[in-house]
């Protein structure tokens, strides 16, 4: 080509039309034993994803983590060795974690080996036997990675946000102390499950390159053997936020300061959360932010500050999120309070417009809320 | 009784190559099942290039590359992609930088016409660089110095294993270094490493492989043509004897160890490269592999198990030198010594009695899906395409890498285990000064 160098500035493009995008096929079905199972179609690669999703609010703490960590431990046929094995003979794998609403069974593997996939989750579901010497070993890797998690300012910071924020409500406490974790027994779990894994209420997605209908078939005969019910696991609805004065959690040697604010919100069916959503972003909600600009792009107080409405289901919160260097503690802090109250009390102006997107990980901000470190 | 194997499915993503007349490498891998669009331009150009005396600057100057450009104030690159409903990220490797977006497709054009608008120039400013340095010092503070196990293994291991400065320096950069960079360094790294004739631009998604050529030919046509760097060679030779130091981490609850061995040129002699890229799988993937069987439920002398390729965890986007990584953390008062001992032992058996009926298949089922999932994002697409014509000129290899591993034999993987000999490691052990 032989086009001059053209120089000085030069026109940003405009976007083009919208394309339109095309949902993916999807198909649900309410079960007799009363799980919800939804199949959506997406034929990108030849994988299927799956994630069951069960009530689990109101559960004791270190025995609902325990039940995670040791649910995939063992059933009457097959041990943990044997489970992993025959999952992975499909390209399979399968994973347990628990929150304070919900206990979530996650896993991917070829969309060939999905029924396979499902076999195995069924087995597990309706046999777990929580075998004596697998507890034992999962009971000491728990502490192990509590307290691994204990030495980070994150979940340091958030430890002592959730009780400031909740209070006496179940949310106010969600790791479990190493000696909880320790006193909890095999019968324990067995009991825990028998009680609580039940397919009533809870909700079983399918998405990958299957045909919905298919999906469903098949899930519905995997999931056949599987009943009970009775535990909703409902919380009532988390308290309002109280205003507090600025708590101050000693970390000796940190040369950072981990700073999160708690703010009011809304859930996602209430009128105002779009607005919310909204002001989020242009607060701190991803990187071309009012926040992110000022203390990161401007004063250089900060990597990656990031504010994300979080929902649970027994309420919403705002958390604002930035670790600073130590010295900039308080400047960092003003300048927070300054763009809150800049937001709150002036009109926002046309040139910070943009239009709602998730950000990425690493060179700036991240959109999804923390996920605690000691959870797998 | 011979274990079934799951048949290895294969992708058929479609692969346009060109080369503009400055130099410029296209890679077009179009896919018009939704309206988005990856779009990556990456640098022949990483950690190991750094000059002595200015450890982090790869990275720092990735950060510069966000500060403005030729026709862009500062600010500016953010606000356009997120304004278009997309999303951005920038990442230094050991061997190249990269530059993405994911965007609605109807935003194709502007993320090129960003792209280019860098590639001609970014705005190099005292400020903009001061600023930057102290992001990075956050950034640093929040990811080594403030964490426990911060840098482990991928910074604290290379200086035991690598001689020179290239492959053993600090890629995050001494606060030292960085404060001594100036918008000279940063002119100059530019000038020589950020030629149009050093960069790899990759789309993927929904684009019209005519209309995408004809835009990229408009907007990075123009950008002055440079040759690329002549690549040092960053060899060493391989350890005869192990190596092996330690470090009081004094944030860190329980002690860790990571060992590393070299492992054939991932380039040059990639067919015996990929039994390594197997066996870690085979050593460590999930509660059926051999060393969690064995150290974490068997033995319990390990609470958590990783094992992978590269320092960065990269099989597939880094040159020689590199290695194989295992790493370890053990309970309160664990002894790492025993858990190198039973890892040789591990390996010895492994390379003796081969490996049992299923074992490699399903390992092999497993990276499927791993390899699989990984590019079903079109960023990763374009990323993973990008570099694969960079170091390789071969971004369809893509395609052919589930059955590739798929291909690698038992006997190979044995082979490959019996060079993981202890003379060969070296290893760093973490000591938990903060214990409790």
């Amino acid at each position: 080509m032989t086009a001059a160098v053209q120089t000085g500035p030069r026109t940003l493009p405009p976007l083009g039309p919208n394309r339109r995008l095309k949902p993916p096929k999807q198909a649900e079905r309410t079960l007799a034993n009363g799980l919800t199972v939804i199949a959506v179609r997406r034929p990108a690669v030849p994988l299927a994803e799956l994630r069951l999703w069960m009530p689990f609010g109101r559960t004791h703490l270190a025995r609902g983590a325990m039940l995670a960590q040791t649910m995939l431990s063992g059933t009457q046929a097959m041990s943990s060795v044997q489970i992993a094995a025959e999952l992975q003979k499909v390209g399979g794998g399968l994973s347990a974690g628990v929150d304070p609403d919900r206990l979530m069974l996650s896993g991917a593997g070829l969309v060939t080996g999905l029924d396979r996939m499902l076999e195995i989750l069924a087995e597990v579901l309706t046999g777990a036997t929580y075998p004596n010497d697998d507890v034992a070993t999962e009971r000491d890797r728990l502490v192990d990675r509590i307290q691994v998690a204990q030495s980070h300012p994150a979940h340091l910071a958030r430890t002592a946000l959730l009780k400031r924020i909740y209070g006496r409500h179940p949310y106010a406490v969600q790791t479990p102390e190493p000696e909880q974790v320790r006193a909890v027994r095999p019968p324990a779990l067995r009991k825990l499950h028998a009680e609580q894994v039940h397919p009533a209420g809870a909700v079983l997605v399918l998405v990958g390159d299957v045909q919905p209908e298919r999906a469903l078939d098949s899930a519905e005969r995997a999931m056949a053997a599987w009943t009970g019910g009775g535990h909703t696991g409902e919380l009532p609805p988390a308290p309002p936020l109280e205003p507090g004065p600025l708590l101050l959690v000693d970390r000796p040697g940190s040369v950072q300061s981990s700073l999160r604010i708690a703010l009011p919100a809304v859930g996602r069916t209430h009128p105002d959360h779009a607005a919310l959503q909204l002001a989020n972003l242009v607060f701190g909600g991803y990187f071309s932010s009012r926040w992110v600009e000022n203390i990161r792009e401007d004063k250089g107080y900060t990597y990656g500050p990031h504010s994300v409405v979080e929902h649970s289901v027994a309420g919403s919160v705002l958390v604002a999120a930035a670790e600073v260097a130590t010295e900039v503690t308080g400047p960092a802090l003003l300048e927070t309070m300054y763009e809150l109250g800049r937001l709150a009390s002036l009109p926002r102006t046309r040139t910070s417009w943009s239009r709602p997107a998730s950000t990425p990980s690493a060179h700036s901000s991240s959109a999804s809320p923390p996920r605690p470190a000691w959870r797998r | 009784m011979a274990a079934r194997r799951s048949r290895i499915p294969a992708t058929k993503y479609p692969v346009e190559r060109f080369t503009l007349d400055n130099g410029l490498r296209v890679v077009l891998t179009p896919d018009r099942s939704a309206p988005v669009i990856g779009v990556a331009v990456v640098y022949d150009v990483g950690i190991r290039s750094e000059p002595e005396g200015r450890t982090g600057f790869a990275h720092l100057f990735e950060h510069l590359m966000f500060q403005g450009s030729e026709s862009l104030e500062k600010l500016a690159h953010f606000r356009h992609v997120q304004g278009a409903g997309g999303t951005f990220n920038g990442s230094t490797h050991l061997d190249y930088t990269d530059y993405f977006e994911t965007l609605p497709s109807n935003a194709l054009e502007r993320a090129l016409f960003l792209e280019a608008d860098r590639m001609r120039g970014p705005r190099l400013t005292e400020e903009n660089l001061r600023n930057q340095v102290d992001v990075v010092k956050e950034e640093i503070r929040v990811n080594v110095l403030n964490r426990p196990y911060g840098g482990f293994p991928w910074l604290t291991l290379p200086p035991v294993m690598f001689d020179t400065f290239p492959n053993a320096h600090d890629g995050y950069g001494s606060f030292d270094d960085l404060e001594s960079a100036t918008v000279a360094d940063a002119a100059d790294f530019f000038r020589r490493y950020y030629a149009c004739g050093n960069a790899v631009l990759a789309v993927s998604g929904d684009v019209d492989v005519a209309e995408a050529t004809e835009l990229i030919e408009r907007h990075f046509g123009d950008v002055p043509a440079r040759p690329a760097p002549q690549r040092p060679d960053f060899t060493e030779p391989d350890l005869t004897a192990e190596r092996r130091t330690s470090y009081t981490d004094k944030l860190a609850p329980l002690p860790a160890v990571a060992g590393a061995w070299r492992v054939p040129d991932p380039v040059t002699d990639f067919a015996g490269y990929l039994p390594y890229v197997v066996l870690a799988e085979v050593l460590t993937d999930g509660d059926a592999s051999r060393l969690v069987e064995r150290l974490v439920q068997r033995d319990r002398t390990v609470t958590s198990l990783g094992g992978y390729l590269g320092f960065m965890g990269d099989p597939f986007d880094v040159r020689d030198p590199t290695a194989l990584l295992l790493q370890a953390h053990l309970p309160p008062g664990g002894d790492v010594d025993k858990v190198l001992r039973t890892i040789d032992e591990e390996l010895d058996r492994l390379a003796s009695d081969g490996l049992t009926d299923g074992e490699l298949e399903r390992t092999q089922a497993r990276m499927a899906t791993h390899l699989l999932r990984d590019t079903d994002a079109v960023l990763g697409r374009a990323l993973r395409m990008a570099v694969l014509e960079q170091q390789r000129g071969e971004p369809g290899l893509l395609n052919e890498l589930p059955r590739l591993v798929g291909e690698v034999t038992g006997e190979q993987v044995r082979a490959a285990a019996a060079t993981l000999r202890p003379e060969r490691r070296a290893s760093i052990e973490v000591i938990a000064g903060g214990a409790r």
